[in-house]
Formats: structure tokens, sequence, C-alpha cells
């Protein structure tokens, strides 16, 4: 079989850093290509250095054979090579067409750009409107529009950076459905990824990279998961489980028959009748498709939302007065969905990160002051125990990389002993190592008694580490499950509405 | 849920953009005119004040529109006025120098000037926007002397009747579009004249409307209401467009297509500038062709209240210039005993009246309360009739800004990425 | 480390002020003057005791002015409304100082709490609309500014007001003049002409910038107020309410917006009078607010070189140059300014993370050894 992408000996440096140091990939046209490694090992370099948005220090790119120099993705998509990216690049408030013909050199003619878009839309399958605003798109949709786009480009090579990371195992089937009918029309396809499991269903080839160097190139028929995790990290994977029994019938937080209204008139309930509890020392987790009402459960805990019936309380005590401070105050710990947006203040150093939502907690303030010198501390506390990756506490909290802020969040939550910890997604983008960690503070926090509610895309970490599993589907919690007994599929289908409540009981 | 409520509502959504622009304006004209009728205040819709409104509506209406270029593409332009400010001075100069349609000119390049300085802080540089807007308006000198007096001095000073805080000022217009029937003449009557002076219900505010359009239709009044179409074409149906409004929405998306959004912001930015110059020119040649320091009056700020009223939509921002370069005419026009102000009272008592049954209807309680005092309030003021004091007729146009911006800015949807300072490389 | 920090910090100003200076030379060549000439008048106008009290006394209100807009920079409002606010507040100082008469501190204590309350009142408008219309800052405190001036302006039409060369304010009783700092200023040998005083508003504008400070920098509210400014978000979910936090920052800068012009009221004018009492120090806080970059300190060293860079004016007459043009050497000035600040502040964050993944690497690296 012919060799479409052919990538040689490629090193790429950043001040400090050598992301890739010598990476090797050879992809077969009509194939689907895996290149699978731990977050921070160098696929996302590579790809960029592929899709021509950043140039090698060394090494050769071969497209069918002939060597080719991108100055920019315009050159990349010029040779036929399209890419997915893992944050979508979608403007909301375009068309679906719009967002498909921007930067195209072609004239501009709407008629015939949607028509073209409609075309390509029903060849492949991928059932997407081209007149609908993007905005109104579900995240498999808005993927599709993704995917679209690089074909309406005329794309051969399609780079998928993570995509199966926002989907759900229905969608992800979906998802792969479509690319298996890519690869037939003759397109080839490069799968970003570090589910394992996944690879190994859907790919041809599976290359390994580790610490920027190409550690292995396989056949996903000759190797098990545990094999492309050793490649992949030189040791073992950890995995969340090991679950403990001890936890008592001590009601820590309990929400009943919260119901938070529409967000325009007429609209549906955001929540609807939610009811749940958290005993002392349990992990309860929540599971659901992103946009099902978590977002919002969590901002009406924290208080940002007011319901417009039910309550909410800790330990015994009704909160749902209370404000976002006075929950915080009686013991309220947060990890935010979103930590850049929701959870640091970037432009300043850690020490004062440490403050940020405990300004009035006896521990930073005297009255009306703040003591400095205790979030020093606390800071230096934080980056020792959760092994926080920075020059110093008075490092400025942009410069810390993803998955150290993430770390600093956790550590700044945990530290403080909240009675009640509410984890969105506690282990996003951080490393596995790191992943580890966080999962292990977890659990020796619960069995010292803390109650965590986990609210998580991730069903691993959700089965893994729930003492108790809800599904929130539509703004109800349609499930409530024992994670000692539930599959991955299995959670997959109560997500999407495909078991209901009756079938679990 | 209110049958009939809801049943309105799913009527008004089911219309058309146009449409319900049309009725928008048609009870407009209803409010206005049953006003005037009840107040006894016919200057609220005469002729001479509709053709004033028209003329002080086109410098808000230009601001607007380059407000909208500008943050249509990402970047917030406070800097308007003083590009507007700038267009004034360089209207007066070219004026002066080649005439009138050298001042058109002369304004655009002036205003743009300004805006490839907001250009340059806020898209190479990466500025805030805001403080780039306001650091052009303080070296322009909309906030006290600057540039312009500085330029005034060396160029008007001792030339004719100029001095540093005005131009010498030209003769002569752009010129007038005769339409028979419609353009007033000397020689005979106006049948659109005839109509308005019965004072009919509706009918002969309408009448006046169109004679203070066409009868005095100049040239510059047609270019400016033709921005706004060509606008809505640029944005919406071209290439350019698509791509400045990416970059307002999403600026890393469409730099991932390939689109130089550094390019597109930096044009836009220059565009908007322009757009603020020109109105800058309009007030010159409507000045007898001189410019005068502090004409501007920020009109560039109203023009961005007509920008958020308008939802970021060329039409919208037209209706908002109409409303404010409305109360501007009002207010250079009244004349002490003047019941045009009291006649206002009563439109603000409907209009709020109208809220506090609307949310009434919504079940909505505390907004109920507010508009109802409100309503309250504006009653009392009409039944007295409170004769304002003269200097405070004269801060019309911002009290109609401040108004009208509170009682719509709740429901509006700037774009996503307006403010935004983008780098690239940047995820966002 | 302490000197190499201290050089870092002058040397973008420093730069700037050499780049605004290059700049408006180029601008008088352009017009025809000799850049030299006019340099070296503006300088023969600073130096002596007298000139040093005058730049002084010109820099205490601008100071104030600076603070006022501080505090809404801090928390990402752009509050151009100090101009209307201390001019509301002045008039409404002088018309009720004028209708009383109290023994002294308390006069002018009353005077000072007039016009801060009405500053602050004029101020909590924007706030208002804000917080429960959403209605955008920066074009309702314009609007404001504009109305205000139509207020004073009715307002002087009535009888609190009387006639003299302008319309004014009944002149205020000495009970309520405020004492200047000439008689300390000779104990320590220092002599000031005839006719020239040391504002003793000095030391109220020293208490205020120190209050600020510590606010700001060691209070609660002070890190509500920056952690807002910052990311808003954040700070909501951090406990902040956002709401609360607008509405008491504006009043607070309503309120030091009040003290602006009450150095001009008690210790010049003894009245407020219509076009005649100072304007523009309510913009001109913006200005040293946004070089001064909030910190106290360097608001301080922006205003003093407003008061320089003004009273140097005057010696643009004398080389023929239009006294307008210091205007534009400030305005040169902040936009020099702004733009080296924000190339610093790039530079600075491209070396912290930098260092961060330095960091990163070698630990990998050492993970990947061991």
């Amino acid at each position: 079989m012919a060799v479409a992408i052919e990538l040689r000996d490629i090193v790429k440096r950043f001040p400090g850093v050598v992301a890739n140091d010598g990476v090797n990939l050879s992809v077969e046209s009509a194939t689907i290509h895996a290149l699978i490694g731990e977050n921070g090992a160098g696929k996302s370099t590579v790809m960029k250095i592929l899709y021509g948005s950043q140039q090698p220090d060394e090494g050769q790119i071969f497209v069918n054979g002939t060597e080719v120099h991108f100055k920019s993705a315009r050159d990349a998509i010029a040779s036929g090579i399209g890419m997915v990216f893992q944050h979508f690049m979608l403007a909301d408030n375009l068309t679906v067409w719009e967002n498909v013909a921007l930067g195209m050199p072609e004239k501009f003619a709407p008629k015939n750009i949607i028509k073209r878009v409609e075309k390509l839309s029903a060849q492949y399958g991928l059932n997407v409107d081209p007149l609908a605003f993007v905005g109104e798109l579900g995240v498999g949709e808005r993927q599709r529009v993704e995917i679209l786009k690089v074909l309406y480009r005329g794309a051969t090579t399609i780079i998928l950076d993570e995509p199966t990371a926002v989907l759900v195992p229905q969608e992800v089937d979906e998802l792969f459905e479509s690319l298996r009918g890519l690869t037939a029309q003759g397109a080839t396809i490069i799968f970003i990824s570090h589910k394992l499991d996944e690879v190994l269903a859907i790919a041809n080839d599976i290359t390994v990279v580790r610490a920027g160097k190409t550690v292995a190139q396989v056949k996903p028929g000759g190797v098990t998961a545990r094999d492309l995790a050793q490649l992949m990290v030189g040791s073992e994977l950890p995995s969340p489980d090991t679950r403990s029994t001890m936890q008592s019938d001590k009601v820590t937080f309990s929400i009943s028959g919260l119901t938070l209204g529409p967000e325009h008139k007429g609209g549906r309930n955001l929540l609807h009748d939610i009811s749940l509890a958290v005993c002392e020392g349990e992990i309860v987790g929540i599971a659901g498709v992103e946009g099902n009402g978590q977002t919002e459960l969590l901002e009406t805990i924290i208080g940002i939302r007011t319901p417009m019936s039910g309550s909410i309380s800790i330990a015994g005590i009704d909160v749902n007065e209370m404000t976002t401070r006075d929950r915080r105050e009686m013991g309220m710990g947060y990890i935010p969905e979103d930590r850049q947006r929701e959870g640091m203040l970037l432009p300043v150093p850690l020490h004062v990160n440490t403050i940020l939502g405990y300004q009035t907690s006896a521990a930073f303030s005297h009255g009306p002051w703040i003591d400095q010198e205790a979030a020093m501390k606390r800071t230096s506390e934080i980056i020792d125990e959760f092994d926080v990756r920075t020059p110093g506490p008075s490092t400025l909290a942009f410069a810390l990389s993803g998955g150290n802020q993430q770390k600093f969040i956790v550590g700044r939550e945990m530290l403080m002993e909240p009675k009640i910890l509410i984890a969105a997604h506690p282990t996003r983008g951080i490393d596995v190592g790191a992943q580890a960690q966080v999962w292990d503070a977890m659990r020796t926090a619960r069995d010292k008694g803390m109650a965590l509610l986990l609210i998580s895309a991730d069903l691993d970490e959700l089965i893994g580490l729930s003492d108790r599993l809800l599904v929130m589907l539509r703004g109800n919690v349609v499930a409530n499950l024992d994670p000692a007994t539930i599959t991955k599929a299995e959670l997959g289908r109560y997500m999407t509405g495909a078991h209901t409540a009756q079938d679990a009981a | 849920m209110n049958i009939t409520e809801s049943g309105i509502s799913a009527w008004w959504k089911s219309l058309r953009l146009p449409h319900r622009y049309m009725i928008i304006t048609a009870l407009g004209m209803a409010l206005l005119s049953f006003a005037r009728i009840t107040t006894n205040a016919p200057g609220l819709t005469a002729a001479g004040q509709i053709e004033r409104s028209f003329i002080l509506m086109l410098p808000i209406l230009m601001a607007g529109i380059g407000g909208l270029f500008a943050e249509r593409v990402g970047i917030i332009n406070i800097g308007l006025e003083g590009m507007m400010v700038l267009g004034t001075w360089f209207a007066g100069f070219a004026g002066y120098h080649f005439g009138p349609w050298g001042a058109l000119i002369g304004g655009i390049i002036g205003g743009a000037l300004g805006g490839g300085v907001h250009a340059l802080l806020t898209v190479v540089f990466g500025v805030n926007h805001t403080i780039s807007g306001f650091v052009i308006n303080l070296l322009v000198g909309t906030t006290g002397s600057g540039l312009v007096r500085y330029l005034s001095t060396l160029y008007f000073k001792g030339r004719g009747s100029g001095s540093p805080t005005n131009s010498p000022g030209f003769t002569g217009t752009t010129g007038q579009i005769r339409i028979p029937f419609l353009t007033n003449s000397m020689h005979t009557t106006n049948w659109l004249a005839k109509i308005g002076k019965h004072q009919w219900f509706v009918v002969s505010d309408f009448a006046n409307v169109l004679n203070g359009f066409f009868g005095i239709l100049r040239l510059e009044v047609v270019i400016g209401l033709l921005m706004i179409p060509l606008t809505w074409w640029i944005l919406w149906r071209t290439k350019f467009g698509l791509s400045l409004r990416s970059c307002g929405e999403r600026p890393s998306a469409a730099d991932s297509l390939g689109v130089n959004v550094y390019r597109v912001q930096i044009l836009a930015v220059i565009i908007s500038g322009a757009f603020a110059g020109l109105g800058g020119a309009i007030l010159v040649l409507d000045n007898s062709g001189a410019y005068l320091e502090g004409q501007s009056a920020n009109r560039g700020f109203i023009g961005l209240a007509a920008l958020i009223f308008g939802n970021w939509r060329p039409v919208g921002i037209f209706i908002g210039a109409a409303l404010f370069g409305y109360t501007d005419a009002l207010q250079v026009r009244t004349t002490s005993g003047d019941k045009s102000v009291i006649a206002l009272f009563l439109i603000g008592v409907l209009v709020s009246a109208f809220f506090a049954f609307r949310a009434w209807r919504a079940g909505d309680k505390k907004a109920m309360v507010r508009s109802s005092l409100i309503t309250a309030v504006v009653l009392a003021l009409y039944i007295v009739k409170f004769e304002a004091p003269d200097d405070i007729v004269k801060a019309l146009p911002y009290l109609a800004t401040l108004v009208i911006l509170t009682a719509s800015s709740k429901r509006l949807r700037p774009p996503a990425a307006s403010g935004m300072v983008w780098r690239k490389g940047m995820v966002g | 480390m302490k000197l190499k920090s201290l050089y870092r910090s002058a040397q973008a100003p420093i730069i700037a002020i050499a780049i605004a200076l290059a700049v408006s030379a180029l601008a008088l060549l352009v017009g025809g003057y000799n850049p030299g000439r006019a340099f070296s008048a503006m300088a023969s106008k600073v130096g002596s005791v007298e000139s040093a009290a005058l730049i002084v006394n010109k820099a205490v209100p601008i100071f104030l002015s600076g603070l006022a807009v501080s505090i809404g920079f801090r928390m990402g409002i752009f509050n151009i409304g100090v101009e209307g606010q201390y001019l509301l507040g002045a008039a409404l100082g002088g018309v009720v100082g004028a209708a009383v008469d109290l023994p002294g501190p308390i006069h002018v204590l009353i005077i000072m709490l007039t016009a801060m309350f009405f500053s602050m009142l004029w101020a909590l408008i924007p706030a208002v609309l804000n917080v429960q219309k959403n209605v955008h800052i920066v074009i309702s405190t314009i609007m404001l500014n504009a109305i205000a001036v139509s207020v004073i302006a009715a307002l002087s039409k009535t009888h609190w007001f009387i006639t003299t060369a302008f319309r004014q304010t009944r002149p205020l009783k000495p009970s309520a003049f405020f004492p200047n700092l000439n008689t300390p200023l000779r104990w320590i040998g220092i002599h000031l002409p005839k006719g020239t005083q040391l504002f003793g508003f000095v030391i109220v504008a020293i208490l205020v910038g120190v209050g600020y400070h510590i606010l700001m920098g060691r209070t609660r509210f002070g890190f509500d107020i920056m952690a807002t400014g910052i990311n808003p978000t954040a700070a909501r979910f951090a406990g902040v309410n956002p709401k609360r936090t607008i509405l008491v920052a504006m009043a607070l800068s309503g309120a030091i917006g009040g003290l602006i012009g009450m150095a001009g009221l008690l210790e010049d004018q003894h009245a407020y009078r219509v076009g005649e009492f100072p304007v523009g120090f309510g913009f001109a806080g913006i200005a040293v607010a946004l070089l001064g970059r909030g910190n106290v300190s360097g608001l301080a060293l922006s205003a003093l070189l407003f008061g320089l860079l003004e009273r140097a004016s005057l010696g643009l007459s004398n080389a023929k140059v239009p006294r307008e043009f210091s205007a534009i050497m400030v305005g040169l000035l902040i936009l020099t300014m702004v733009i080296i600040y924000e190339l610093t502040t790039r530079k600075v964050q491209a070396q912290a993370i930098k260092e961060a993944s330095e960091l990163l690497a070698k630990t990998h690296a050492e993970k990947v050894l061991a």
C-alpha cells in the first residue's frame, strides 16, 4: 500500500523544552493510524508541525512520497491535509455554512456554498443542516461540522486530535462509523488519543510516542491495552479502583427536590426535582453527557444560581438562602469545571490564588485584614503535597502548565479540609502520574471522613472512585447505580437515555 | 400561561426582521401623533423638526456604523469620538481648500487616521481597547485642548474668520436632490406641507415626515442613508464581511482557516474611524462649512449607544440614531414655552406603562413596581406641565441616551470576542 | 536585587518619556518651531521654590482624581465620570458652605462631606444602572458628565448663585478656609514668595493615598476588588458578590472624587464660579491612573509629572509656541507609556512561562533518568 504521510526524525525545541526529539511516523493511505502517548509526550506538537501551524527545527515531511515544507496551515491544506482540533474552532453565532466557507479563497456565493455543504454532508452521512447556527448544535454535531470543514477544503488526510474526549460511548461508535466510511472512500485518518481501548478498536496501525520520541509502531492485533500502556509511560497505567466500604450513614450534604427554572421563558426546567445525599466518608459520582444540567447543578450548589424550589443543606443546616461566601464558610470546597475561568487569577502569583475563595477564612484573615504570610506558607504546603511543578510560590499563575494549575486548585481545596468537596472534572487535562496522585488524595480524604460529590466526564474515574453513581439526563437524575457492578457501556446507555431508571431498579 | 400573550409573542417571533422594523416605526409614529394632538405641541412632528432630525441623526448613525465595523471584528472603539473630532477638523481644513466634497473626503481621511492609531495600539501592540480609545480621545482633544487646538492655531488662525477654535468655513454645499412635487420650492406650496398643516392624526405627521425628508434633500443625507444597506451587504454578503465577523466571534477559528486576523482587524478599525470621520464632516457641512471645536459634542459616544441599542445590526443602529437624532433636533429647536418636552413626558408615560403592563403579565413583580413608579412620576410631571430649565433641555440627547440604554440593555448580545485582545497562538 | 527591580520599574517610564519628547520635538518642527527653544523655555519655568509649591498644588487634585479612577480600574471598570462627579460635588459644596455659618474645622468638614456625598450619589447612578440593567459604564459616565454640566448650569440660575463677573456661589466665610502650609514651611526655613501658598490639602491627599494603599493591598475588600477586576467569574465562585462590590467601589470612588475640587474651593477660589472653576481633573485622573498603574507611589509621581508639565507649559508662550502644545505632550506620553507597559508586561510573562517550563523539562529529564 502507498504511504500517504511520512515524518522522519522530527525535532522541535521550545525555550527550555524539547517537545519533539526524533519523531518518526509512516501512515499508509486509506487507513486509520493512531498516534498515542500520555499528555505532554509531544503528540500535539507533531500534529501542529504536520498541519503547518508550527515548523520543525529538524527533520523531513513527505506527502505521497514528495518532500514538503509547510510555512502555514494554508500550505498543509493545499497539500490535502486537514485538522479537527480537540477544542472546536467554531464561531457559535455564525451558521454552519459560514463556518465551513470561512477563509476559502473561492468566489463568495452563499447559495452555491450551501448546496455544496449539503451535498458533502449527505455523501459522508454527516447529517448537518448548513443553515443552522453552530451555537444551537450538540457536541457530536459540532464535531461533524469540523469534519465537514476539512472535507470542504478537499482534504484527503484528516488529523483528529483527541476526538472522543468529549463524546459518550454511543457517539464514539457513531464517529467510528463515519471514520470507517471516510477511509472506505479513500481518505486517510490520523487519530490522536490516549484512550487505549478505543485505539485498539478503530486503528489499523498504532504509533506510540513517549517524551518526544517515537518508541514503537505496532498493529492492534498483536498488542493488548496493557502492552500499549507500558509503551506509553514506561510502566503500568494506574487505575482508579480499590474502594473501601467504611462510610458512615451520617449525611454531610444533601439536596432535595431541587428545581431550577428555564433559561428563557417557556423553556424546559434546567434542573428538575433533584435529590441526593452524600454521607460522611463517601464519594458520590455524577455521570452525564455534557450539557444535561451538571453545570447548572454545580452553579446552584455553590450559590450562583437561584433555584425555583428545593433545598440544599450542609450537615443538616439549610444553606439555600446563603450567599456563595456563606456556603464556603460553612465548609463547602469547590473544584470548578473550568480551572482558568472559574478557579484562578492568572496574572497574579500563586500565593494570592491560595486565598481565592477563602478570603474570609480564619486561615488567611483576621477581621478585615488579609494574612499574606499564612497564605505564603499554605502555598508552599500545596506545592509540596500535591507536587505542583513551579519555580516557587510567587510564580505568576499563568506560567504553570494546565496540569499543574489543576493540581494547585485540587491542593488548595483539599488542604482547607472542607466538610463537602464539590469536585468537577478534578483530573481533566493532567497527565497520568498526576491523575493517580489526585485520585489517591481524594480517596485519603474520603477515608478521613470528607464527603465528596464528583462530577466527571471520565467514566473510568467515575466508576473507579465513586461509592455511588448517579446519572443525569436533561436536568433529571435518571439512575442511581452501583459502580461495583456497572460497565462503561451500560453507563453510557443510561447517559444517553437508552436505558431508563426502571431498568436500573 | 396566558393565551393571547403567547399568541402575540408567537406572532411577533414569526415576523421577519424588516417587518418588525416597519411595525415599530408605525407604532412610533402613532405615539408621536397622539402626544402631539393631546398636548397641542405641533413642533413634535413639524417638517422642520424632521428635517433637523435627519441631519443630526447622520453623525450618530455614522459613528454607530463605525462602531459596528469595529465591534464586529472584535475591537471596542470608544475612540470614535476622537475620530469624529479628527473628521471635523480635517473636513474644516480640506473644505476650506477644496470645497464641500473636499470636506467629505477630508473628514473620512481624518477619521481613518484616528482609526489607524487605534488599530496600531490594539491590534499590533495589544493594548486594552478601552484604554487605547481613551488615549486617542485625550490626544485629539475631546476632553480639553489637544491636537486639534494646536493644528487650528497653526492652520486656521489668521486665515479669514479662522481662530484656534474654528476654521474659516466655506460656501457651497454638496448639492440637493430635487424631486418634482416633493422638493420645496419658492413658487408653489408643497402639497405635503398642506396636508401637514391640517394636523390630522398620523396622516399629517406622516406628510410632515415625508416633507421633512424630501423638502430639502441634501446629498449627504442620501449618502449617509445609503451606508446602511451598503454596510449590511459588506458584512453579510461578502467574503471580507464573513472574515470580519468571524474575527469578532472566534478569532482563533478564523486564524485556523488561514484568515489573517490582524490584517482584517486593522482594516476594519480603519474603516470604523473613516465612518466616524464622515460623521464629523457632515457636522461641518451643516455648520456652513466651518469646523468648530467641540462640535461633535459626544456624538461619537452616542453613536456607540445607538450601536448597543441596535443590537449590533445596521437597521437597529439606524433606529437608535433616529431616536437620538430626533431628541437632538428637539433640543436644538426647543425654545422657552414650547410644549414639545411636555409632550415627551406623555410618550414616557405610555412607554413606561407598557413596560409595567408587560412585567405584570410576565409575573415579574419587582419590575412591575419599578415601571409603575416611573410611570407615576412622569405622569405627574406631565400633569403639572413641568417646564424643564433650558439647560436641562440642552442635555436632552444625553438623558435620552441614558434612558434608552437603561430600557434596552439587558436583552442584548454583543459579538462574542468583542473587547478581547487576541494574540496569534491563543485558544479562544 | 532591590536595585535591579527599581531599575526595571523605572526603565519603562524613562523610555516612554524619551520617545514622547522625541515625537513632541518632531511635532514642533512640523509646526515650524524650534524644539530646543521650546523645551528650554519650559524648563525655565520650573526650578524655583515657588514653582515647586505650584506644581504640588496642581498635583493634589490630579492625584486624588487618579485614586478615584484607579479604584474602578482595579476592578475592571472604566469610570470616565469622575469629571462630572467632582464638579457637581464642588458646586453643591460651595452652595451648602455659603448657606451655613459654623466654627472653623466643622465648617470645612461639612463642605467636604457635602461634596463627597453628592459626588458619591452621582457615581452611584452609573453603578446602579450597570448592576441592575447592564448599562455600559463608559457610555453612561460620559453622558452623566455632560448632564452634570447642564445641572450645574441650571443650578447657577437659581437664587443660590449670585452674579459677579461670573455666575458664582456666595463667597465662603474665612471659617471655611482650609489652612495652607506656608507657616510650617517657614519653620523649616522655606519661604514662599508673597501671594504663593502650598495647599494644606496636600496632607489630605497623602492621608487618602495611604488609606487607599492599605485598603487595596492588605484587606479582604481590596482582595475582592482585585479578584473581580482580574477574573469576575472566578471571583464570583470564590464568594465575591460582584454587584455589591461594584456598588461599594463606585461609591468609594465617588466619595474620593468629591475631594478633588476641595483644594480649589477651600484654599483658592472660596466660591464655585461657573466657567472659572478648574475643570479637566477628572480626565487628568484617568491619564494619571494609566501612568501610575493603580500603584500609589506611581500615581503620586504621575500626578507630580502632570503638575510639572502644566507649570512648564507656561514657558511655551515665551518660545511663541501655543500653550496647548503641552496637552499634546501629555497625550503622546500616555500613548507611548501604554504601549511600553504592554510590551514589558508581555516580556515579563514570557519570562515567567520560560522559567516554569524549564523547570518542568528539568524534572521531566530527572524522572526519565531515574
